[in-house]
């Protein structure tokens, strides 16, 4: 179990420092730290290893203190025994595989190093990469070896800084399963610094959000990301959707509530809110579907008609405003752009289903 | 060749070696003291070191000569402790070589130095190294190529170094007189014969190391 309580003030060149106040608890297995860039997240890993020295707080792992101002405690770096896997991996570009993977293993001497190293390298399945240098291995491989030179130390807490964020899905999943196997063994808490979403759902038990500088919310990774209860929140998992809205009929027996927009109605999820009550309610622009006819044989329970009102294209997707009473933001693919022929003033069908509706606190 | 005088030749390359030596120890170590730690006044002692780059040769020696001289307390003292006086002896010549190579070696080996990712460094400490370990075993091979340069170019200046040399050494033949002291004297002197084949060794011999070092080097991947 890590405990930490940790707070820092940096100075920056605009003037206006970043101030650092997080606190949470972590327990084995991973913890995904999500948020956007500069809330803290590399700062937060680098005070857990001693890289950064917080002003003031205290820290443990499994019982023994890390860092405690009040006591002038700070353990160095090189005695707390954390793995820590950097964004760049780092290697040691003049070292081989297997001189990077057994330099934490100084200590042990030169057999029972080469013992340990052994077995971390079968356990990451690099074994044959033994002799090469890291530039000549490809982006998993380095990987792989970074995460063995990270954990054959066997470290009481490992730090991953957006450690998979250049591989495809597909060597991320190959890579985390290992590192899942192998810490079933071992049960560490594990730290992972991701802003990718689909690398929050897909691999974190528990999840920490952050947002300048403070963690704003936290639990199963899937009830913070996909069912985002506060507003804030929303708008920083890129809820681009948020409407004040006022429920007009409450079903029930349908599971759902129909609610007034301001200009147009549509169907949410039911809660015990009363009929009148004010809410807020937000939908991702992912989540809503374009329909050029009025689509029938739909499980979903809102259909409404619009007009394109703005388009705007990027990289691989394009950006919509649809007029509906209220404007829905909405993103589509360039292919689905095309193949519908979507062009501004285009009058258009918006499909939604009543459970993408986040309820807003 | 035959009157050819060895004697310049030989003191040239004990000097030059035992020089670059010495500068290449103080050199790391000054170096790293510039490039990783944080105090008052970093960049005044830079400037000192430095400052033999920018100085004629002869204002150095002049400098030495008053610090290191017979009259001066640094002087005397050594004079009282070892029983010979510093300056104007093969001692000396190798401290004005020293003097000449050393701002070579600090600020090539300072910048390399500070051009060491941090990250690598970290990683170091976080396996547990202590600051001498990830020192030697990652920061100095990370710099080697930016050492090795740095070493060959203070030895070519310690084993050129005229005008120091002459202030503080002197031009005592068969003590002090060093190589490129012996070609002046000779040609001053209208000894051209002597002066040709000194020249001549010097430079092959120069030729011939700095050839070998670069071979060394490369084959190690420097």
């Amino acid at each position: 179990m890590l405990q930490a309580s940790l707070f820092k003030r940096f100075g920056t060149d605009s003037g206006s420092p970043f101030i650092l106040h997080v606190s949470f608890q972590v327990k084995a297995g991973i913890t995904i730290l999500f948020g956007p860039s500069g809330s803290g997240k590399t700062l937060t890993l680098k005070m857990v290893a001693g890289i950064e020295v917080p002003d003031l707080g205290i820290m443990s792992v499994n019982g023994e203190c890390f860092f405690d101002s009040k006591q002038g405690i700070c353990v160095p770096i090189r005695m707390r025994n954390v793995g820590y896997v950097f964004q760049n991996l780092a290697l040691f570009p003049h070292l081989t595989v297997l001189q990077n993977v057994t330099y934490g293993l100084y200590h042990l001497g030169k057999a029972n190093g080469l013992k340990r190293a052994g077995k971390a390298l079968e356990d990451f399945q690099i074994k044959g990469l033994a002799d090469r240098m890291p530039e000549n291995l490809s982006g998993g491989e380095q990987q792989r070896v970074a995460l063995a030179r990270a954990l054959v130390t066997e470290p009481k807490v490992l730090l991953l800084d957006e450690p998979l964020s250049a591989l495809d899905m597909g060597t991320k999943r190959s890579i985390m399963a290992d590192l899942n196997r192998i810490n079933q063994k071992r049960q560490i808490p594990i730290l992972y610094v991701t802003h990718d979403r689909a690398e929050a759902l897909g691999l974190g038990e528990h999840l920490l959000l952050l947002e300048a500088g403070k963690v704003v919310a936290e639990g199963q990774p899937i009830e913070v990301l996909e069912r985002p209860q506060k507003e804030t929140i929303a708008n920083l998992l890129g809820v681009e959707n948020i409407f004040d809205a006022a429920i007009i009929d409450k079903h029930p027996e349908r599971g759902t509530m129909t609610c007034d927009l301001g200009g147009c109605r549509v169907e949410v999820p039911y809660t015990d809110w009363s009929a009148g009550q004010p809410l807020r309610v937000g939908l991702r622009s992912g989540d809503i579907l374009l329909a050029v006819q009025k689509p029938l044989g739909l499980s979903a329970q809102n259909v409404l008609l619009g007009k394109i009102s703005g388009m705007k294209s990027f990289d691989y997707e394009v950006h919509l405003a649809v007029e509906c009473g209220v404007t829905f933001k909405v993103t589509l693919t360039r292919n689905a752009t095309e193949s519908l022929q979507l062009s501004p003033e285009k009058e258009v069908w918006i499909v939604f289903k009543t459970h993408s509706w986040h309820i807003l606190k | 060749m035959s009157s050819v005088d060895w004697f310049p030749i030989q003191l040239s390359f004990q000097v030059a070696f035992i020089a670059t030596g010495v500068a290449l120890l103080m050199g790391i170590f000054l170096a790293w003291v510039l490039a990783r730690l944080k105090f008052l006044g970093k960049e005044w002692i830079d400037a000192a070191i430095t400052l033999p780059l920018v100085l004629p040769p002869t204002v150095l020696g002049y400098y030495l000569l008053v610090v290191l001289g017979q009259r001066s307390p640094l002087g005397k003292s050594f004079e009282r402790f070892f029983g010979f006086q510093l300056t104007f002896t093969p001692l000396a010549a190798i401290i004005a070589a020293t003097i000449h190579a050393l701002p070579l070696m600090v600020k090539s080996v300072r910048a390399a130095f500070e051009e060491v990712d941090p990250v690598l460094e970290n990683v170091a400490r976080t396996l547990g190294a202590t600051e001498l370990r990830l020192f030697i075993t990652i920061t100095l091979p990370l710099c080697r190529r930016a050492v090795m340069a740095a070493t060959v170019l203070a030895f070519a200046r310690a084993l050129g170094d005229f005008g120091v040399t002459i202030m503080i050494a002197g031009n005592i033949p068969g003590k002090t007189q060093t190589a490129s002291v012996a070609i002046y004297d000779a040609v001053q002197a209208g000894r051209d014969n002597e002066a040709f084949w000194l020249v001549v060794i010097i430079s092959v011999l120069s030729v011939f190391i700095l050839y070998t070092t670069n071979k060394l080097g490369k084959s190690r991947g420097i």
